[in-house]
């Protein structure tokens, strides 16, 4: 068998690969496994994954009709200038903006890549410090009422409106 | 700064001690997260002077902060080519982040087990390397660096989609966790095949080189966690570890199994032929020495050879590497000279005659 990178070569390692139920093997000769890397087993291979991305678009592209594809209109992200067709190209977005320009087609990938475009993870600390003193807020304002105290409990309600609506633009 | 890479060049890192739990058959554990500063382009779209930004904030708030006060800076643009291939070889930087071309660059603690790379594809990328299987505690370690960094460290999050990645497939949590496991047996009867196929669940990677006998490469894999996004840090570590936990437990079966069976010979006539290469080849390329290692690893660990000593095994993968052959012998050899010293090495280090 001859190595699908350089087509010369006989093959000499075979690198397989398993993403959810799919099995994918490439077949290297020495030198050009050499060059990717792929001698070495301890490195990482991070690479590949940006591949993934690159194959799923391709799938996808596929089932979409031509007519389709022309009349889907390209956003570009008004803060650094990318669009989805530059996303398709490199699988890399621009900026942090970039993930609400592109959301709808985002949506599809993140189910593709995740099962689920959802976060549930660890809070960064500018959200959980925002919850922490909502939650806080909150409690004063069950006691506020309890002890008929109506000023505070109106300041307080306020502040937590106004935590709140903020919580609301910037998770939309 | 080359004094320092001279001493790292010849000390070996904790994660490759071949101690800690099953550090038999997984050889080190690695968690990774992936954060960018708010505000501000992914290193790829980012202007020179943002990236410079970034550079300078970053370095300031890990050099200042508790945990990492013992960790040393090195930019990669003051660094020759050979000490960059180093520290890549050593798993302490990318490849990739060898290979890009701004304004970027590293702190790595002491014990060489935690890194933090800054400008790679991602503004901060955090790593920690343990020895043997220890995913929880590389876990544990690096959510309390990322905590510390944080306080300072403004990053950008959306509520719905948790840390914004330039790469969607670290968005989410932005973890990545792996282990580096070697399984020769499984490899050696044609098992891992079908386990490849039917064992390993949605979310979860593994890659490696599968080959019949002498064409794969040390019978070494990478399992990893595939999704980021939708799954608590804890929720995807209960999703890989105990996939890893199946795997060695099979690889244990299959090396009782191959002892007591008709398979016996094959394998011991494998491990012995690795050790009479070892012990007498002049020349040994790369390749050839993983594959070699990894019989005679398994030998030991199957209780042949009582006089080698497994310790130096994970030590000899990382410094048998190009860039740590011509820094100990300090100066720039080709490859058939670098072959002959490997050859020389692993006999010395292991005692082989």
């Amino acid at each position: 068998m001859l190595c699908e990178k350089c087509h010369k070569r006989e093959v000499m390692v075979k690198f397989t690969q398993v993403i959810g139920s799919e099995k994918k093997t490439v077949n290297l000769c020495k030198q050009c496994a050499e060059e990717q890397g792929l001698n070495n087993p301890l490195l990482d291979i991070s690479k590949v994954f940006g591949k993934i991305i690159v194959a799923i678009l391709s799938d996808h592209l596929a089932t979409k009709s031509a007519q389709e594809i022309v009349e889907t209109k390209d956003n570009v992200c008004e803060l650094c200038g990318l669009s989805w067709a530059d996303f398709e190209k490199t699988g890399r977005l621009g900026c942090p903006h970039c993930y609400d320009v592109h959301i709808d087609h985002l949506n599809h990938l993140l189910r593709r890549l995740h099962g689920n475009n959802r976060h549930i993870g660890k809070l960064s600390r500018q959200v959980d410090d925002r919850q922490e003193s909502l939650d806080s807020l909150k409690k004063k304002l069950e006691r506020a009422i309890k002890t008929e105290d109506y000023e505070t409990a109106a300041e307080l309600r306020d502040s937590i409106r106004l935590i709140e609506h903020k919580q609301g633009t910037s998770s939309s | 700064m080359s004094d320092v890479i001279d001493k790292m060049c010849k000390r070996v890192a904790g994660w490759l001690s071949g101690k800690g739990k099953d550090a038999d058959i997984v050889i080190s554990s690695r968690a990774r997260l992936a954060r960018n500063l708010q505000n501000i382009p992914f290193v790829d779209r980012a202007s020179e002077n943002q990236q410079k930004a970034v550079l300078q904030k970053v370095v300031k708030v890990a050099e200042d902060s508790k945990i990492l006060r013992d960790a040393h800076y090195f930019d990669l643009q003051e660094l020759q080519a050979l000490d960059r291939e180093l520290f890549m070889e050593k798993r302490i930087i990318s490849a990739d982040f060898v290979s890009r071309d701004h304004a970027r660059g590293f702190l790595v603690t002491s014990d060489e087990e935690t890194s933090v790379m800054i400008n790679e594809e991602d503004h901060v990328r955090i790593q920690t390397i343990r020895a043997g299987f220890s995913l929880n505690e590389a876990w544990e370690y690096i959510y309390r660096v990322d905590r510390e960094l944080s306080q300072e460290l403004d990053y950008a999050f959306s509520e719905r989609l948790g840390y914004l990645t330039a790469c969607p497939t670290n968005v989410g949590t932005g973890v990545r966790f792996s282990v580096f496991i070697h399984l020769p047996v499984l490899s050696f009867t044609g098992e891992i095949e079908d386990i490849f196929e039917q064992m390993i669940p949605a979310g979860v990677t593994i890659r490696g080189f599968l080959g019949e006998g002498s064409q794969s490469i040390g019978n070494f894999f990478q399992i990893s966690n595939q999704y980021t996004l939708g799954w608590t840090e804890q929720g995807i570590l209960d999703r890989v570890v105990p996939l890893i936990e199946r795997f060695i437990s099979l690889e244990r079966q299959a090396r009782e199994n191959v002892m007591n069976g008709k398979e016996r010979i094959m394998i011991e006539d494998k491990i012995y032929r690795a050790r009479g290469v070892l012990s007498h080849a002049r020349i040994l390329s790369s390749m050839e020495f993983l594959n070699l290692l990894s019989a005679l690893r398994l030998g030991v660990d199957l209780g042949f050879f009582p006089d080698v000593k497994e310790g130096p095994f994970n030590e000899l993968i990382v410094i048998t590497q190009p860039a740590h052959i011509q820094k100990l012998q300090g100066k720039v050899l080709t490859e058939r000279e670098r072959d002959e010293i490997r050859a020389r090495w692993v006999k010395e280090k292991l005692h082989l005659n």
